[in-house]
């Protein structure tokens, strides 16, 4: 069994008395940093589908066809994997089977040649379909879709194609989406990634496409905690509002990523404490909200999280604003922050007004403070609004989703080092350009 | 609230068939019964979610009490409390409904079952099937939306065809992929303990998405020309004669 802790740390740990009380609450869900010793590596139970339309031709199919040996190479007899490719037709190469002996299946990647249009969908599905018999409690069932390309055959529309991961997703089978190029519609490959219970990655070249297979299998080999919901219960007349753009269930909960071992999910709250409350509720100390997470460890049972409660003191105003800030939460804040001044920059560029993107991002980076990740992330980004490159929309779109979305790795509030980053498993690794390998970055700060 | 203890719950053992008798101290108000409800069916691999009917909330709760599926709760002051009766009536109605009983006989049925009959209810459901449900819907829902691959999402374009056809051969081919689904069941039951077919000795070919060939290794390695065409003419003339006695060896 998995245990996993939830703690709530608040950006300063009080109310101010007799006011109304704005604060941000960090909501931290940690893993175990190590498995239990008896623990193996979840079954994996993957549809690799390659767009292998006239577009992929060359070097992209070349990477794509690389990244499938990748995947398949790392495959034990524990596991099933199908290869899907898709152009105007739908071809399944080697429907599911256990990935053993390889050389049949290598040879099956090998054989891939580019052809005509994009018939996503169908490509996506008929992956799916080759996981879906395989479904087993304990399993890992995921769909991993590669295209360079825009859906140009068969269903087309990003709600359907998100809504159809989604049921797909709650019958056991995920999708993660590997957008390639510039060609690809981020909006629909994230869309159906988080619909799709899975990841969304992109690689500005081919050569880059590596990294995002390689991350995801090391998640894929660590995940020890699926289906995560995070339930807020705030005491009455408190708001609560979750400040990354997680998706909820029809009852409310956050739905959190799947979280894997020595990594942390998280959450920003924003609490509003009305004054009205501590008239209500006479004492020292106000109980603000309680929250737990449900969850299934790696054998598929639904387990729990104890319960955390936020009990904060009122004090005076002056006491309040002297009180020391957190600075994790405070760094979460301000990370939330940068994503929303992305995704305005993004806006601002698909209007071709790169001089409000200029000022949106320099105000960013002027915001990002002592977060250096942050700050020369966004000092990326403004290379390419300089050279109005048109990489920068598609690099704005998953730098702030990646703020948003990513798992953590407890500890990761000290001084931000490249090198040290290229250590980590890839799922806490914190990039400064989402479609490059960090190998690739410039070490010298 | 639940009473949840400081370390982390352990979840139920489910696959023993016996997963919510752990909850039997369950006791709660109607979000905490629809948490755990969830929870459970999830489990189990019956989550509203996999069938369509959507996640319990506390509103369904409410509306299968008035309906009388669910016992009516026990009353504290002003707070309605569920006990694990609840909960085992609320599992098994999810599962019936999901099994595509009708809301009146599950009714009937719930409000009149033995505990322990309801009990057995809650018993893992065959998650692959559940997979297989929805790629069969989602096929469906985009049969008429210009799907791909000819004669896999659109009617196909000939004479006399129309959609109902369609939908009978696109029916029949999800029927045949739930049967297919069930295949590692039966190969668990006689004794594989990987639940799939061994196929390192052979290269599985996919011509299309419903025809394979399946060859050994070592063969097709030696493989001469002349060879390769007798066994198509092998291949032509085996068909010819499965079709002639009706598709049976």
């Amino acid at each position: 069994m998995t245990h996993i802790d939830l703690t709530l740390t608040p950006r300063r740990a009080a109310v101010i008395e007799g006011a109304d009380t704005e604060l941000d609450v960090l909501v931290s869900v940690s893993a175990p940093d190590t498995p239990a010793l008896s623990r193996s590596r979840m079954p994996l139970n993957l549809a690799i589908v390659i767009d292998r339309s006239g577009s992929m031709a060359g070097t992209p199919l070349a990477e794509a066809k690389r990244c499938a040996g990748y995947i398949l190479e790392h495959l034990s007899m524990r596991d099933r994997v199908a290869l899907v490719t898709f152009d105007s037709a739908v071809t399944v190469l080697a429907p599911s089977t256990i990935p053993e002996p390889k050389e049949p299946l290598l040879r099956a990647v090998r054989s891939i040649v580019s052809g005509g249009q994009t018939a996503l969908h169908e490509g996506w599905l008929q992956g799916a379909e080759q996981a879906a018999p395989h479904v087993v409690q304990g399993s890992i069932a995921r769909v991993l879709l590669l295209t360079d390309g825009q859906a140009n055959i068969g269903e087309s529309r990003p709600a359907m194609l998100a809504a159809d991961c989604a049921r797909l997703a709650a019958a056991g089978v995920s999708t993660s989406t590997y957008g390639l190029g510039q060609g690809f519609r981020e909006e629909l490959l994230g869309a159906m990634a988080d619909a799709g219970g899975g990841q969304a990655y992109y690689g500005e070249t081919a050569e880059d496409l590596m990294d995002p297979f390689r991350e995801e299998f090391d998640l894929l080999s660590a995940v020890c905690g699926r289906r995560m919901r995070l339930r807020i219960e705030p005491s009455p007349g408190v708001s609560v509002t979750v400040r990354n753009t997680y998706r909820t269930d029809p009852d409310g909960n956050a739905i959190l990523p799947d979280l894997a071992y020595g990594a942390a999910a998280w959450a920003l709250l924003r609490v509003k404490v009305p004054a009205a409350l501590q008239e209500a509720e006479p004492g020292r100390i106000l109980h603000v909200l309680s929250a737990f997470v449900t969850y299934q460890d790696g054998e598929g049972r639904p387990q729990s999280s104890r319960t955390a409660h936020l009990r904060l003191p009122r004090m005076p105003q002056a006491a309040f604003a002297a009180l020391p800030e957190d600075e994790l939460t405070a760094s979460r804040a301000l990370e939330l922050r940068s994503a929303d001044l992305l995704t305005e920059a993004r806006a601002a560029a698909d209007r071709d007004d790169w001089d409000l993107v200029e000022k949106i991002l320099a105000r960013a980076r002027a915001q990002a403070g002592d977060n250096e990740w942050v700050a020369r992330s966004i000092e990326e980004l403004q290379k390419y609004a300089l050279l109005r490159d048109p990489r920068f929309s598609k690099e704005a779109y998953f730098l702030a989703r990646k703020k948003n979305l990513r798992l953590a790795e407890p500890g990761e509030d000290g001084p931000y080092s490249l090198l040290e980053e290229t250590l980590k498993p890839g799922y806490v690794r914190r990039k400064l350009r989402q479609g490059k390998d960090l190998r690739g970055e410039p070490f010298g700060s | 609230m639940i009473d949840r203890p400081d370390k982390p719950a352990a979840g139920p053992d489910l696959a023993s068939g016996s997963g919510l008798a752990h909850f039997a101290n369950f006791e709660g108000g109607v979000d905490d019964l629809a948490l755990v409800a969830d929870s459970v069916l999830s489990a189990i691999g019956a989550s509203g979610d996999e069938d369509g009917q959507g996640s319990v909330n506390p509103r369904l709760i409410r509306d299968y009490t008035q309906r009388g599926i669910l016992s009516r709760p026990e009353r504290q002051g002003k707070e309605a409390v569920y006990s694990y009766k609840h909960l085992v009536e609320l599992v098994a109605a999810r599962v019936l409904l999901g099994d595509g009983w009708p809301l009146a006989k599950v009714s009937v049925y719930v409000s009149s079952a033995r505990l322990e009959d309801l009990l057995s209810l809650a018993t893992p459901r065959n998650p692959a099937k559940s997979a297989m449900r929805a790629i069969r819907d989602i096929r469906e829902r985009s049969a008429g939306h210009g799907a791909a691959r000819p004669g896999a999402g659109k009617p196909p374009d000939f004479p006399g065809a129309s959609m109902q056809m369609w939908r009978d051969i696109t029916g029949r081919q999800a029927r045949l992929a739930e049967l297919r689904a069930e295949l590692p069941v039966h190969l668990g039951r006689i004794g594989d303990a990987l639940k799939s077919p061994l196929t390192d000795e052979y290269i599985s070919v996919s011509l299309t998405y419903d025809l394979h060939l399946l060859i050994g290794n070592r063969r097709l390695g030696a493989m001469t020309l002349e060879e390769a065409e007798a066994i198509g003419k092998a291949v032509t003339a085996s068909l010819i004669h499965l079709r002639h006695k009706g598709g049976k060896p």
